[in-house]
């Protein structure tokens, strides 16, 4: 990970933790926000907007495949701004409206193809027990990572946003959690991939990754 | 004699999702669509609380009837699964 605050623990089957540090780094505390009033004023015009939308009104958000390697149409509704604004909970529609804001800030630079973007509805939404859909939806999408490039997937496990950063070249998990330092069993569930030839037992311990690129990808 | 026109009673509308079959269901013009919810979300497992539904580009109310939305057969009602959290 390129982040230099985040610590990663030790990597438990293919899957590596990385818990937030707690002590402040330099001088943060004395640092000063040169650009506050523009960003308030910024934060009052958002307020400003939400205050006047009706509440039954729906923003329809449309992504182009480029995104998340496929058209996929968002709502975006008052309920979902308001949540920002009381600093309340995130919606999975305003994680999806950040990462298409994410996804345009790096295209400036050009940096956009080290990172592939999973749509977290994928990993979020619940199905029937025993449904794999989302599984084979998450694989489909790591087909499409080319060799070097990251996959990272918000996922939310049913309280807490966490996310998952994938390199599929050397087949590693990792896994951003603030709160908790411990993979949750539904996410060790769905990263489960095979490789090939080799067994589902050895690839699961492997912990520095294997030789190739996946040749043939399956979640499950 | 020509038959009197039978009055419409009921209309079917479609119920659409990402990454999930389209559902079909017949609704009475006058029952609250709280019911459409409840009977989308018991057919596909879901969570009602966790499914919006929209219409047109307004979120729907429970109380609010098909008649109330001028909804026809064949019309389109998009649900959205979301997840709240900190």
């Amino acid at each position: 990970m390129g982040s230099p605050q985040l610590r990663l623990s030790p990597v438990v089957n293919n899957v590596v933790v990385a818990s937030k540090p707690r002590e402040v780094v330099g001088d943060e505390v004395t640092s000063k926000n040169v650009e506050w009033e523009k960003n308030l004023q910024s934060i009052r015009s958002f307020a400003f907007l939400i205050e006047n939308i009706r509440y039954e009104k729906a923003i329809k958000i449309a992504y182009e495949k480029e995104l998340f390697g496929e058209e996929v149409d968002f709502h975006l509704q008052k309920v979902d701004m308001g949540y920002i604004c009381e600093l309340e909970k995130v919606s999975l529609t305003c994680i999806v409206v950040y990462m298409s804001y994410l996804y345009d800030v790096m295209k400036v630079p050009n940096k956009h193809g080290s990172i592939l973007f999973v749509n977290p509805y994928i990993i979020s939404a619940k199905n029937k027990p025993g449904d794999n859909a989302n599984a084979t939806l998450l694989a489909r999408r790591l087909e499409d990572a080319k060799p070097g490039e990251l996959v990272v997937a918000p996922c939310n496990v049913g309280f807490h946003w966490s996310l998952l950063v994938i390199d599929v070249s050397s087949s590693t998990v990792y896994y951003l959690d603030s709160l908790v330092d411990e993979v949750p069993m539904d996410v060790k569930i769905l990263i489960r991939w095979r490789q090939g030839k080799q067994d589902e037992k050895s690839s699961l311990a492997s912990s520095s990754g294997t030789d190739g690129s996946l040749s043939t990808l399956e979640c499950w | 004699m020509p038959e009197p026109k039978k009055e419409k009673t009921h209309v079917t509308v479609k119920v659409q999702r990402q990454h999930a079959v389209d559902v079909f269901i017949r609704v009475r013009l006058d029952l609250p669509l709280r019911e459409l919810k409840l009977a989308y979300c018991n057919r596909l497992g879901l969570d009602c609380d966790a499914v919006r539904f929209t219409y047109n580009g307004s979120r729907i109310h429970d109380h609010e009837t098909v008649s109330d939305l001028k909804m026809e057969d064949g019309d389109v009602v998009d649900a959205w699964y979301d997840v709240l959290s900190g």
